[in-house]
């Protein structure tokens, strides 16, 4: 029985040499292709769908890397981005920002981590995120406490903190937006952009 | 509202060029290649189909097929055909329509035996031919792409033999696959498995220095399938490409993928 149309193959010299173009009478055809080939390396290279981060519209992206050097094991590096043709909201395009995001993933002035500016100094310093979030947390506490308002001035439950806004992230996920969403209200915030618009 | 761009979701073939196509770029791919005796006769094969699409009269592929394979065997260029397929040619010139019909049959179910596979490029060929007119006689707006099988074809369910890129934004850059045998296009999304629809476990391999084909490979299936890419390389033509870059089939296959196979290069089924 031969590999059909239909059945997967997997190609080797002697697989075609004994396919049809070997029937055909081209014999050696397989393992002169090898031979053709050995001094080629193959390149391992991803395409990866995401959502560009600048904005609520949620452009999709197609985000191109490539395995950068002779290493098996060598990092990735991103080559490449543009707008995912297959994405029914922008269809292939982006605008210039999304179009130059490629010089964002590269920038030197990139943000990797979070950094804090003591009050009083001139520079922002690297902090651990247990650090950014314990303070972040500790700030957010004090506000509430001196700022939280239960009541209004006619004694009508009104549970809320103006004193704080929050900014949701464009490229939270459905589940990422509704957890979002459910934090920032528990807490009585009432200037909330949660952007979640996928 | 405005009009919505959106690309062709599928393109019925141009009976008046894509056999010529086919066989002008096989020919310019042969030259100097490792497999350039075999892609010349595929190519003259090729040109054997479109003089046979040309003369063919209109009608269901089960009843002209035969028809356009008179004509292949009659016009293909003997000079082009080495000896063991000049042999089955005239096997085939001889041969009874029951023996025609049940090769042809075998190939369609997907049931080649082992000692087939060399009269089937004939038998193939015809069959393309036949296919490729009632495809082009069909109105577009009246094919659907299957949501079961997006990765069959919609006018045939046959399998593709790659998919083609072409360059832009707004209307392009969509991935349209070929039909291995009628020749129709459809759309594909892209960096999705078109054999088990897997989205997650998709990466390319592509030969050093080339740019215009990779290798779409799915680790869910452990298949793959060819992508080219218009942007990097005009004259792309899927069928003829891909037989002209069995190379790239060997080095994904050595990472243990598997294809789906031209016919033209049907495999003997044996683990290797």
């Amino acid at each position: 029985m031969a590999v059909t149309r239909r059945q997967f193959m997997r190609v080797s010299a002697a697989g075609i040499a004994a396919s049809t173009v070997g029937a055909l009478g081209f014999g050696d055809a397989g393992e002169a292709l090898a031979a053709g080939v050995r001094p080629f390396k193959l390149e391992r290279a991803t395409e990866t769908r995401n959502a560009c981060p600048y904005c609520a519209v949620a452009c999709g992206v197609l985000i191109y890397s490539m395995a950068d050097g002779t290493a098996k094991d060598a990092k990735p590096k991103v080559v490449h981005i543009e707008g995912d043709p297959d994405h029914p909201v922008n269809r292939g395009t982006l605008c210039s920002r999304g179009a130059a995001s490629l010089g964002y993933v590269h920038s030197a002035n990139r943000l990797k981590y979070p950094m804090h500016r003591k009050p009083g100094s001139d520079k922002f310093e690297r902090v651990t995120w247990d650090f950014a979030l314990d303070r972040i947390a500790r700030l957010m506490k004090e506000d509430r406490d001196k700022n939280f308002v239960a009541r209004n001035r006619d004694g009508v439950t009104v549970n809320r903190w103006l004193s704080t806004g929050f900014f949701g992230g464009s490229s939270l996920s459905n589940e990422a937006g509704y957890l979002t969403y459910k934090f920032v209200r528990s807490t009585g915030i009432l200037a909330f952009e949660d952007q979640a618009r996928i | 509202m405005g009009e919505i761009a959106d690309g062709d979701p599928v393109r019925l073939p141009d009976p008046a060029t894509v056999f010529r196509q086919r066989s002008q770029r096989l020919l310019v791919l042969s030259e100097g290649h490792e497999l350039q005796g075999f892609l010349r006769m595929i190519a003259a094969v090729m040109a054997a189909q479109h003089a046979a699409l040309d003369g063919l009269p209109p009608g269901a592929p089960d009843d002209v097929w035969r028809d356009a394979l008179r004509a292949i065997l009659d016009t293909v260029d003997p000079a082009l055909l080495p000896d063991a397929a000049r042999q089955v040619r005239d096997e085939l010139k001889a041969a009874s329509p029951e023996e025609l019909k049940a090769l042809a049959d075998h190939f369609l179910a997907g049931e080649v035996a082992a000692g087939e596979t060399a009269r089937l490029v004939f038998v193939v060929a015809a069959l393309q031919v036949a296919w490729t007119q009632m495809a082009a006689r069909l109105d577009k707006a009246n094919v659907r792409i299957s949501e079961q099988h997006p990765g069959l074809c919609p006018v045939c369910a046959s399998p593709p033999v790659a998919g083609v890129i072409e360059p832009g934004g707004t209307k392009f850059g969509h991935r349209h696959l070929h039909c291995s045998l009628c020749a129709t296009q459809w759309r594909h999304v892209r960096v999705r498995c078109v054999h088990c629809g897997s989205t997650d476990k998709v990466s390319f391999r592509q030969i050093a220095g080339t740019t215009y084909l990779r290798a779409e490979c799915c680790e869910s299936c452990r298949g793959y399938s060819k992508v080219f890419y218009v942007e990097k390389a005009r004259a792309v033509e899927p069928f003829a490409d891909d037989l002209a870059s069995l190379g790239l089939d060997l080095m994904v296959g050595e990472e243990g993928f598997s294809r789906v196979a031209n016919p033209f290069v049907l495999g003997d089924g044996t683990e290797h």
